[in-house]
């Protein structure tokens, strides 16, 4: 005997939790009847089991960074009005930090010297945000750098706030990442360090060296100040848990370039 | 119990509240990223139609009719950009005629459930509006009603199409050993 379509719909809604109580009294009557219903009743289930269970997947762990860092670039076209909007969060990525520079380089300077450790980052440094000439993207060479691991997403990029070359660091880090920045050149020097929105940064300079650790989002600046008519390139060593999980160069372009 | 706090969440991302844009992510990233690799079988297809759907939305939430649910309209933009997917890379004809392959690599694949791994092959081989809508029921966990709100479809017509996708399934599995 055939199943009844009005039964193969209520044996399906009453999977879903989608029945009425009469209805599921009309249905356990005519399942009592129904062999055959019975097994499909059976059927239907395991299979709505087996795709319950499948489950949920977890997204990668850098795509949440990668879509805003999509978002950052692509600018909406139409926003409301707002005294802190789009247009002003994501414009110039490194405008915060320079702007930071120039109200608080000196003290950043003070605080992170060569050979000495500092506890944390400068502290947040949004507050001192005034009005600056926007920066410039570095001129020459390799001016950024994106990553996408499942240890450390994000984008590492060079920019230029007057004489002084900001690398902007906007990474988000599942556990801890070690960052060593090394460069030869000894017409360029570490100028200071300051961080937006967080304060779980460590740094270490030395004489060509910065080292920094990090975890979970970070967005933080390097200021080097570079007093030469070559280009200085500068190595990126990221390491997680001692295991070198990405490395790159950095070129950071002359002032002569970067002011034309 | 999806539109809690939406409206408070769209206003903010229309005033530019980068708090307000991750608040949304951390909402939808995982529902969309799922509905899209259930429909897509791979990750990195399923990554990049996720990353679509939050530009898309995010730029065009200007033009979001508040009277709708927001959910139905990121889902529909989550459906559509997968459905667009699948057709760009031709696989829209195979789909009901042979197993799509299974595009995770050996490390992925080994140890996974096999029953899970070999629903969602069955899944594949599914036409995408069967699919559609056991995606949206067992992995977005919608009701009827709004899985008609985001496929714009009666919900006599989604259960139709509910019904008849679980029968299509169950056979494909049947005949794949596994049912």
């Amino acid at each position: 005997m055939a199943i009844e379509p009005k039964y193969v719909e209520l044996m399906n809604a009453d999977l879903d939790g989608e029945i009425s109580d009469a209805e599921r009294i009309d249905l356990a009557e005519y399942l009592e009847t129904s062999q055959e219903a019975r097994s499909l009743r059976e059927e239907l289930a395991e299979l709505c089991g087996s795709l319950d269970e499948m489950g949920q997947m977890d997204p990668p762990p850098h795509l949440k960074y990668a879509i805003l860092d999509s978002l950052q670039k692509s600018r909406p076209t139409q926003t409301k009005s707002s005294s802190f909007g789009w247009r002003q969060l994501f414009a110039a990525p490194a405008l915060h930090h320079a702007v930071t520079f120039a109200g608080g380089a000196f003290l950043t300077f003070a605080l992170i010297s060569s050979n000495q450790l500092s506890d944390q980052a400068f502290d947040d440094v949004t507050g001192l945000v005034g009005t600056i000439s926007e920066t410039a993207p570095a001129a020459s060479g390799q001016s950024l750098i994106r990553l996408t691991s499942s240890e450390l997403a994000g984008v590492v990029s060079v920019h230029r706030a007057g004489n002084l070359n900001v690398v902007d660091f906007d990474l988000a880090a599942d556990g801890a990442v070690e960052i060593v920045a090394e460069f030869s050149d000894h017409d360029l020097w570490f100028k200071g360090f300051a961080q937006l929105e967080n304060d779980n940064t460590r740094i270490l300079a030395d004489e060509g060296k910065v080292k920094m650790h990090t975890q979970g989002r970070n967005r933080y600046a390097l200021y080097l100040q570079h007093k030469s008519e070559v280009d200085a390139p500068v190595s990126l060593k990221f390491y997680a848990a001692g295991n070198l999980i990405h490395e790159a160069e950095l070129v950071i372009g002359t002032e002569a370039e970067n002011t034309e | 119990m999806k539109s809690v706090d939406d409206k408070e969440l769209i206003d903010n991302c229309m005033n530019g509240d980068r708090q307000a844009i991750e608040g949304l992510l951390f909402k939808y990233e995982k529902p969309v990223y799922n509905a899209a690799y259930r429909m897509l079988n791979s990750p990195d297809d399923a990554r990049d139609v996720t990353q679509t759907v939050f530009l898309k939305v995010i730029e065009n939430l200007h033009s979001f009719d508040p009277q709708y649910r927001f959910f139905s309209w990121i889902y529909r933009i989550a459906l559509n950009e997968s459905i667009n997917c699948l057709k760009k890379q031709s696989r829209l004809d195979a789909l009901s005629q042979e197993p799509v392959s299974d595009s995770r690599g050996p490390e992925e694949q080994f140890g996974s459930d096999q029953m899970s791994q070999g629903m969602q092959t069955a899944l594949m081989t599914i036409k995408a509006e069967y699919r559609t809508v056991i995606v949206l029921k067992h992995f977005v966990d919608c009701s009827y009603e709004e899985i008609g709100q985001i496929l714009d479809l009666p919900e006599k017509k989604v259960k139709s199409r509910l019904y008849t996708g679980r029968q299509l399934l169950k056979e494909a599995l049947t005949k794949s050993g596994l049912h």
